[in-house]
Formats: structure tokens, C-alpha cells, sequence
């Protein structure tokens, strides 16, 4: 088994004659986190959709390049097989409006497998709300439905669902944008721990959080990614201009 | 100066008159129509009571007024079969078309689908007879069911295809980020987040095959000394009842055929009322 859990080369993605990837090289380590940092605009939350093929369902776009994911192609294998490994939470919350709370974070469980009968079902939704500090809140209430919740907690509920399918790899976009400062925190501290079973690659626009939870960082500027490598390098010293800038919050 | 602005207002005053006028004189005949039902219905109605839904019609020179119940009865069951025809291949095309929509199977069912809706209901009537009825050699209210779900079809495809694209993308996505299938999202996740929008298109194309009359014209048959002789028998229905009784030159059938009409209005009242506050209902 490679050493890597992802590795992307030369990817190129062009979205109706707009190239947004131009070119991506990238290896993730297995239970490392990687984060990918870049301006708004610079084909971030793309990437990410690449790797577990949730751009098949943007029209118009064209995909070159390699991406092998846990050691396969993920051109060549079943997308739906892929994402149930490789499970990404979107920026925006997106929790499935007519079911429970409970049921929310209790599906992807069943449907992947996870749980055996109802006890065990109730232990990984317990689990999987705890990780995101969620389970205090909603304890009393899992039957309600997410519209009674906060946009923080709709966020927080959305990556227990993700947790709950138990992935290998979790792909997160810009995971903590709604989410306040101590929860925040909080979840961070749960990324590193839940670093222990899985990879995590997490998408920010924001240097600070890198700085908390990278273990590797890559800086993606205009579909390229200008500089990588372990995140106290990078940070300590940054080789390229564009990083530099970037990190100093001029771009 | 004070004029021009007098004259304006006067031009505007009278446009908003003529306006006012000629919508008044378009729904006239309509509430007189109405008008007519509630009151001649209604003697009916009141004057028979709920024996108008139980009992079997009158004979031509009975004095009593008996009721409808095989006509609602016969309208209730072919209506039901004819959205349990329908209503699972309405949705079937309506969700391969939007979720696979550049597949040719569902660009050729679409165009299939939606051409249904250009048939005279008559047309449909007689190609049933002519394929139905003539083989089983018997006007049946399978027969008539067949039919009406003909009509119903492209109609209950319009409201699913619309229940399919009320689906947010975020929770298409949502379903597809977790590796869901397009049938496994559509099982968990389409069908419960648009079940409102689905409801309302039963409904809906419910009441459209209640409604109908020419459908039913060639293939249903008619049926008044009993309630029910089996789905492969002919049988009876509001619209039919109406029809056939209005034109008879008997008073006591013009009387059934009054209370019949409003029984007509009332049930697609409340089914029309119970859609709207379904659809009202609707957030996400
Ligand atoms: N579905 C799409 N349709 C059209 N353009 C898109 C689509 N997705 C992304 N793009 C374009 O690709 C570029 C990068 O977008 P994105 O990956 O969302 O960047 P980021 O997440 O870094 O803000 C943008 O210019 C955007 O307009
Ligand atoms: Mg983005």
C-alpha cells in the first residue's frame, strides 16, 4: 500500500473554456492533514471536488491530468464506491431538511455499513456529534429537524454526517466559515485527533487556521499551486513571493 | 396645466371602468352557471341527503330522487387506478429527465410524454375501445381507468418534473458527496425533501381524471342497478351520469343530474383546497 493516500499529477480542469486547474501536482500522506490554502477564486473548492469526483456533475467541464486515490484511479473505478470513502462537506450547510437530526447523521452509517443494529447506530451518531461539539446541543433534540438549528450548527451537523460515514479520506470545504471562534477551536482539535484514523484534506482562505491544523500546506494562486511542503516551513519561510504575500494577508 | 391633469385622471377613470366592465361581463356567465348548480344542486341535495351518495339512481318515473352511488363510486375507483397507472410512470420519466437529462431515453420519453398532453381526450377514448374494449369485448371501468391515465399522464408529469427540480443542488450534492446512488438519493433524499410537491401532483392529476367526461365516453360503459359489478365490468361515473342524464327527457334524471354536478364541484373544491394548503405548506 502506498505510502500516500492521494496523488494528484498534472491535473488540468477546464470549466467551458475557463481554465481553473492548470497543472496541479499533489501528494497527500496517509493520516496526515493537509490544508490548501489560496485566495478566493483560485480553484480551491475545484480540486477538492476532484478527488472524489463530484465534478461529474458540473456541465461543461473537462478533467486531464492524473488523480489515483487510495492507490486507484478514480476515473476507472464506480464514483459512488469512491465517495463513500471520500467524503467531502460542502462550504455552505447542507443538511437534509426532512429528516430528524438524529436520521441526518444516522444515514450515511446505514448506508455505508457502519452500524450493525440500533444500539450501535445510536453509539457512532453519539461519536460522531461529539467530534464536532455538537452532541451538548442537539442531545435533548434529536428529534428535531436542522431548520430549528444555527447556520453553526447546521455546518457542525453536516461534518458529523461525514464523520458518521466513517471515511478514509474527508475532504473539507472552508469547514469552520460560519462557525464561531471557540467551536472553532474545538473542531480543530478534533481534526487532529480524527487524523489517527483517517486523511484529511482541508480547504481555507484563512492563514490563521492553517497555521493550527496543517500538518502539510499547499498554497494554491490561479489553478497552480505555487508552493508546498510541511506547514512549519512553509510558514517560517516561505520561499515563493506569492506565499509571502499571501501569508502577510496582502492577497 | 390643471386641465391636461384633469383630463388624464378623467381617460384613466374611464379605462379603469371599461376594464372593471368587460371582466365583469366575461365571469357573468360563469357565476350564473355557478349560481344555477348551488341553487338547483343544491334543492337536490339538501332534499335527498347523504342518500344521494349511497343509493342507486331512480327509474325514469320514480317520484323519489335515490343517488349517485355507483357514479361516485365507479369515479372514485377509476380515478385511483388511473393515478396508480400514471402516477409511477410519471415519475419514473420525471426523474430519469431531470437527473439524466442528456440521456436519449430521456430526451425521446419526454417528447413522448409531453405529446400525450396534445391528444384530444376523445382520441384517447377511442383508441382504448379500439385496443381494449374491442379485444375484452367488454366496456369495463379497467377500461375507462386505462384511459383516464392516458390523460392524467403528462399532466402528473409536469407537476413531479417540477417536484424533481425544486430539489436544491446543494442537496443533490449533499446526497452525491456521500456516495449515494442516483436511486438511493432519490429513495432518501428526493422523494422526502419535494414529498409536498409530490402530494399536490397526485392530487392534482386526481382531480383532473375525476373531472374528465370524454375519456371515458367510449370505454367506461354505464352502470345503475348495482354499485359495483367487478374492474372488468362496465360501471358509472359523475361526469358520465351527467351527460347522459342531463340529455334524458326525463325531470326526475335532471334533478340527479343537478345534485350530481354540484357533488362534482364540491369534491373538487375540497381536493383543489387541500392541494393549495399542501403547496402552502411547503419550506425548506
Ligand atoms: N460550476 C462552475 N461553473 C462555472 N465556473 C466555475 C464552476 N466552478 C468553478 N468555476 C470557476 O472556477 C474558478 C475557481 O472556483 P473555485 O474552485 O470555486 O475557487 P475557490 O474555491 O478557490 O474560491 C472560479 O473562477 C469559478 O468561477
Ligand atoms: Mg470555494
Amino acid at each position: 500500500m502506498s505510502a500516500y493516500a492521494i496523488e494528484v499529477s498534472n491535473l488540468r480542469v477546464r470549466v467551458r473554456g475557463l481554465d481553473v486547474l492548470r497543472g496541479v501536482d499533489l501528494k497527500v500522506r496517509r493520516n496526515t492533514i493537509l490544508v490548501i490554502m489560496g485566495p478566493s477564486g483560485s480553484g480551491k473548492s475545484t480540486l477538492l471536488r476532484t478527488l472524489n469526483r463530484l465534478t461529474d456533475f458540473i456541465d461543461g467541464i473537462n478533467v486531464e491530468g492524473s488523480v489515483v486515490v487510495l492507490g486507484r484511479d478514480v476515473f476507472t473505478i464506480d464514483p459512488c464506491e469512491l465517495r463513500r470513502k471520500v467524503v467531502l462537506v460542502s462550504q455552505e450547510p447542507n443538511p437534509f431538511p426532512h429528516m430528524t437530526i438524529f436520521d441526518n447523521v444516522a444515514l450515511p452509517a446505514k448506508l455505508n455499513g457502519i452500524a450493525r443494529n440500533k444500539q450501535e447506530l445510536y453509539e457512532v451518531v453519539k461519536w460522531a456529534l461529539e467530534k464536532v461539539m455538537l452532541w451538548d446541543e442537539v442531545k435533548n433534540r434529536l428529534r428535531d429537524y436542522p431548520h430549528s438549528l444555527s447556520g453553526g450548527q447546521r455546518q457542525r451537523l453536516c461534518l458529523a454526517r461525514a464523520l458518521a460515514a466513517k471515511p478514509e479520506i474527508l475532504l473539507l470545504d472552508e469547514p469552520t466559515a460560519n462557525i464561531d471562534p471557540s467551536n472553532t477551536f474545538k473542531i480543530e482539535e478534533s481534526l487532529r485527533e480524527l487524523r489517527e484514523e483517517l486523511t484529511i484534506v482541508m480547504v481555507t482562505h484563512m492563514p490563521h487556521q492553517a497555521v493550527r491544523v496543517a500538518d502539510h500546506v499547499a498554497l494554491l494562486y490561479d489553478g497552480i499551486i505555487v508552493e508546498e511542503g510541511p506547514a512549519k516551513e512553509v510558514f517560517m519561510n516561505p520561499k515563493n513571493d506569492i506565499t509571502n504575500k499571501f501569508l502577510r494577508g496582502a492577497i | 396645466m390643471f386641465r391636461s391633469y384633469f383630463i388624464r385622471k378623467l381617460k384613466n377613470y374611464l379605462m379603469l371602468s371599461l376594464a372593471i366592465f368587460v371582466s365583469v361581463l366575461a365571469v357573468i356567465p360563469l357565476f350564473s352557471m355557478l349560481y344555477m348548480v348551488i341553487v338547483e344542486g343544491g334543492k337536490v341535495l339538501l332534499d335527498a341527503g347523504l342518500s344521494f351518495i349511497t343509493e342507486l339512481p331512480p327509474t325514469p318515473l320514480s317520484s323519489s330522487i335515490g343517488g349517485v352511488a355507483p357514479a361516485l363510486l365507479g369515479s372514485v375507483l377509476a380515478s385511483t387506478l388511473a393515478i396508480a397507472i400514471s402516477g409511477p410512470i410519471a415519475f419514473l420519466v420525471a426523474f430519469f429527465v431531470t437527473e439524466f437529462k442528456n440521456s436519449s431515453f430521456s430526451k425521446i420519453s419526454e417528447v413522448v410524454v409531453r405529446s400525450f398532453s396534445g391528444i384530444p381526450s376523445i382520441i384517447v377514448s377511442m383508441f382504448v375501445y379500439s385496443t381494449v374494449v374491442m379485444r375484452m369485448g367488454t366496456q369495463s371501468l379497467f377500461a375507462g381507468s386505462l384511459s383516464l391515465a392516458i390523460v392524467a399522464l403528462p399532466y402528473a408529469y409536469v407537476y413531479f418534473t417540477s417536484a424533481m427540480k425544486s430539489i436544491p443542488e446543494s442537496l443533490r450534492e449533499a446526497a452525491m458527496s456521500l456516495g449515494m446512488s442516483r436511486f438511493k438519493a432519490l429513495r432518501y433524499v428526493y422523494v422526502g425533501v419535494s414529498k409536498k410537491y409530490i402530494l399536490t401532483g397526485i392530487l392534482m392529476s386526481y382531480i383532473k381524471a375525476f373531472g374528465e367526461t370524454a375519456p371515458l365516453l367510449f370505454t367506461m360503459g354505464f352502470l345503475m342497478n348495482s354499485v359495483f359489478a367487478g374492474f372488468l365490468q362496465p360501471s358509472n361515473a359523475l361526469p358520465i351520469l351527467v351527460f347522459i342524464y342531463a340529455l334524458s327527457p326525463y325531470e326526475v334524471f335532471h334533478k340527479v343530474a343537478w345534485g350530481a354536478t354540484l357533488l362534482l364541484i364540491i369534491i373538487y373544491l375540497v381536493l383543489f383546497s387541500l392541494a393549495r394548503s399542501l403547496l402552502k405548506g411547503v419550506k425548506l
